[in-house]
C-alpha cells in the first residue's frame, strides 16, 4: 500500500470510529435527549381535600369502589347512598391498570386548594403568600411541554389543555409569568360549567355567522387595520394564542358543545338532577379528549370540599368523583389515538385534618378542615397506563412520592424532561410506578 | 561647514518647523441617527382594555347605551372561562350583532369617506389618516358586497380595538 493511500484510509477509519456510534437506527446522528414513553398524559387533580382515611384506608367502607379494590366493601350508611350507575369498568377496578401509591405526600407549603394545584402543576412548593390574581411565578407543566417538546412532535396549543371546575384563580394556571415562558407556551383553557351553560349560551352561544366569502372581505379590512397597528399589539398580552386554523377548530368545538347542552340529560350518564360540578368537568374533559386527543390534559374536581361543613355530602361527592374518574379512563381507552398510548395520573392536591371542626351535619357526622396538620399532607397517587410503561396492579404501601414529583414524571413520560433547564424542578420521576 | 551647508540646514529646520508647528484643532462633529419608532399621531394606544372595559365599550359602540349589569356579569364569566380571548371577543361581538336594537348604519351610503370616517371615530375613537381613507374607500368601491355590518365587525375584531 502506498503511503498516501494508507493515510487516506486510516483517516476515514478514524473518522468513522468517532461518528458511527452516534448514528442511530433511526438515521439520526445524535440520540434525542429524551424518549417518549407514551404520547398522551392526563392529569386528574382529584382535588377539594381528600383524607387518606376515607380514600385508600376505606374507614367509611370503600367509597371509591370503581377505582380501588375493596378492603371494606362499600356499604350503604345513613345519608351515604348507592345511587351510582354501573361502574364504567365493569367488575375491574382502576388500580388494576397501574400503580397505587397509598402514602403520597404534599410535604410543604400551606394546605390550600390553590397552593396544592400550583405545586402539582409547576413541580414547586409555594411557601410564600400567593397572589390569586396573577399567573404563577414559575413555569407550569404546560409551558415546559410546549417549550421543550421535541420540535418534530406537536407542541401546539391544541395539544395542551387545562380544564378547571371553577373560576377564581384557576384560569391563571395555564401559564406563568416566568421570563422566557408565558402565554406563548400556555395551554388552552376552558371552565365548562360557566361557559357551556344556559347563561353562557345566551351570552355567546348564538352569534351571527358570516359566509366564507364574507369572511374573506372582513379579513381584508381587518388585515389592513392590523398591519397599521402591528408595532403596538402583543397578542400574548390577552392570553394563550392559537393559529387561525386552530381558532377555527376551537370555535367549531364551542359550537358543538352549545348544541349539546340544549338537550336535557345531555350527558346520558343517568345522574339526572344528581349531576355534580365534578361530573360536568369530567364530561367536558372527555369532549376535549375525543375532539383533539391532546398530548397533555389537566383537569380537576373539587366538590368534596363540602367536607368543611357536611361530611356526608363529602362521602357522596367522593363516590361520584370516583365514578367520573373511571368513566374518564374508559373514554380514553375507547378514543382512537389515545387508547393504549395514554398514562393517567390521579392525585389529590392535599388532604384534610385529623381532628374535626365544630360543625356536625344532619347525620351527626363531624366536618373537617385542612390546616396543614400531618394528616392534611397525606394523600394518594394512582398512575395507570399501558403495561409496558406503568407497573400493573401494584400497590406501594410505604411513604413514597410527593406532589413535586408529578411534573418531572409527566416530563419523563412525554420525553422532554432532560430539556428542562437545571434548577427549575427539584422533584423526581415516580419510578415505583413508571418503568 | 561652509555657508552653503549652513543655509541648507537652516532651511531644512525652518521647513520642518513649518510642517510640524502647532495649529488650531478644528472641532469635529460626528452625527448619528437614533432608532425611533414612527407612529401616526393619535394612534398611540399602549394600554390593553380590561375584560370589563372591552365588553362594556363594545356593547355601547353597538347598541348606543350602557350594558345592563346582569348581562355584563354573565359575559364576564364567560370571558374568564376560556383561554383564547380572541375567540371569546369575536363571539361576544358576533352575539351582539345577532341581537336587535343595534345602532349601526344600515348601509355604507354614497359617501364612503364619510362612512369610513364615522366608523373610525366610533370604533377607534380617532380620525382615519389619508392613506386609510384612500385604501378603504377604494376597497369599498371595488368590493360592493361589503356591508356596513361587515365593516364594523372587521374594525371591532381588529387589534387596535383591543387597546386604548
Amino acid at each position: 500500500m502506498k503511503r498516501r493511500s494508507f493515510l487516506k484510509k486510516a483517516g476515514i477509519a478514524t473518522a468513522g470510529a468517532f461518528v458511527l456510534p452516534y448514528i442511530l437506527p433511526s438515521g439520526r446522528l445524535f440520540a434525542a435527549t429524551g424518549t417518549r414513553k407514551v404520547n398522551h398524559v392526563v392529569l386528574v387533580m382529584f382535588a377539594g381535600g381528600l383524607r387518606n382515611i376515607e380514600t385508600v384506608k376505606q374507614n367509611q367502607s370503600n367509597l371509591m369502589s370503581t377505582m380501588l379494590k375493596d378492603i371494606t366493601p362499600f356499604s350503604t350508611q345513613a345519608g351515604i347512598v348507592d345511587v351510582l350507575p354501573a361502574s364504567p369498568l365493569g367488575s375491574n377496578r382502576l388500580q388494576q391498570y397501574g400503580t397505587l401509591m397509598k402514602e403520597f405526600r404534599f410535604k410543604q407549603g400551606p394546605t390550600g386548594h390553590f397552593n396544592g394545584h400550583i405545586t402539582a402543576l409547576t413541580g414547586r412548593y409555594s411557601m410564600a403568600e400567593i397572589n390569586l390574581r396573577t399567573n404563577p411565578e414559575v413555569p407550569t407543566v404546560f409551558e415546559y411541554y410546549r417549550k421543550h417538546n421535541d420540535d418534530a412532535l406537536t407542541g401546539t396549543g391544541l395539544n395542551a389543555w387545562w380544564i378547571s371546575d371553577s373560576l377564581g384563580p384557576y384560569p391563571a394556571l395555564n401559564y406563568s409569568s416566568y421570563p422566557g415562558y408565558g402565554a406563548a407556551y400556555g395551554a388552552n383553557y376552558i371552565q365548562p360549567s360557566s361557559l357551556i351553560s344556559w347563561d353562557g349560551y345566551n351570552a355567546i352561544g348564538n352569534p351571527k355567522t358570516f359566509t366564507s366569502d364574507e369572511m374573506v372581505l372582513v379579513n381584508k379590512i381587518r388585515g389592513f387595520c392590523d398591519a397599521n397597528f402591528a408595532n403596538q399589539y402583543a397578542a400574548e398580552s390577552v392570553g394563550v394564542v392559537n393559529t387561525e386554523s386552530e381558532r377555527a377548530q376551537l370555535d367549531a368545538f364551542l359550537k358543538e358543545l352549545y348544541q349539546g347542552v340544549s338537550s336535557p340529560g345531555y350527558t346520558g350518564w343517568g345522574f339526572g338532577s344528581g349531576m355534580t360540578n365534578d361530573l360536568v368537568n369530567i364530561y367536558y374533559s372527555e369532549k376535549v379528549i375525543q375532539k383533539f386527543q391532546p398530548e397533555l390534559t389537566v383537569l380537576n374536581m373539587q366538590d368534596v370540599d363540602i367536607c368543611h361543613t357536611d361530611f356526608t355530602k363529602y362521602c357522596n361527592g367522593l363516590r361520584k368523583a370516583d365514578w367520573g374518574v373511571s368513566h374518564l379512563w374508559n373514554t380514553i381507552e375507547n378514543t382512537p389515538g389515545m387508547a393504549g398510548d395514554t398514562v393517567m395520573i390521579v392525585v389529590p392536591e392535599h388532604g384534610r385534618n385529623y381532628a374535626p371542626n365544630t360543625v356536625v351535619d344532619a347525620y351527626g357526622r363531624a366536618a373537617y378542615d385542612h390546616n396543614s396538620d400531618d394528616t392534611s399532607r397525606e394523600i394518594f397517587c394512582m398512575i395507570v397506563g399501558p403495561n409496558n410503561v406503568v407497573y400493573q396492579d401494584k400497590v406501594v404501601t410505604q411513604e413514597y412520592g410527593e406532589s413535586i414529583d408529578i411534573v418531572p414524571t409527566i416530563a419523563d413520560l412525554l420525553g422532554f424532561k432532560d430539556r428542562i433547564p437545571g434548577g427549575l424542578l427539584s422533584g423526581s420521576v415516580l419510578n415505583e410506578a413508571i418503568k | 561647514m561652509n555657508m552653503r551647508e549652513l543655509n541648507k540646514i537652516t532651511l531644512l529646520f525652518l521647513f520642518s518647523f513649518a510642517l510640524f508647528a502647532c495649529k488650531k484643532e478644528e472641532d469635529k462633529y460626528v452625527y448619528g441617527v437614533n432608532t425611533e419608532t414612527i407612529s401616526e399621531a393619535g394612534v398611540k394606544k399602549p394600554y390593553l382594555k380590561t375584560n370589563t372595559e372591552f365588553i362594556s365599550i363594545t356593547y355601547t359602540d353597538i347598541f348606543g347605551n350602557t350594558i345592563p349589569t346582569s348581562q355584563l356579569s354573565k359575559l364576564q364569566t364567560g370571558y374568564l372561562a376560556f383561554g383564547d380571548k380572541g375567540i371569546l371577543e369575536d363571539r361576544i361581538i358576533r352575539s351582539f350583532l345577532n341581537k336587535s336594537g343595534k345602532q349601526l348604519p344600515a348601509s355604507i351610503g354614497s359617501d364612503k369617506k364619510v362612512f369610513i370616517t364615522d366608523a373610525y371615530k366610533k370604533v377607534y375613537n380617532r380620525l382615519p389618516n389619508e392613506y386609510e381613507i384612500f385604501y378603504l374607500e377604494n376597497l369599498l368601491s371595488t368590493e360592493s358586497s361589503i356591508t356596513a355590518e361587515m365593516f364594523y365587525y372587521a374594525l371591532m375584531t381588529s387589534n387596535e380595538y383591543r387597546q386604548f
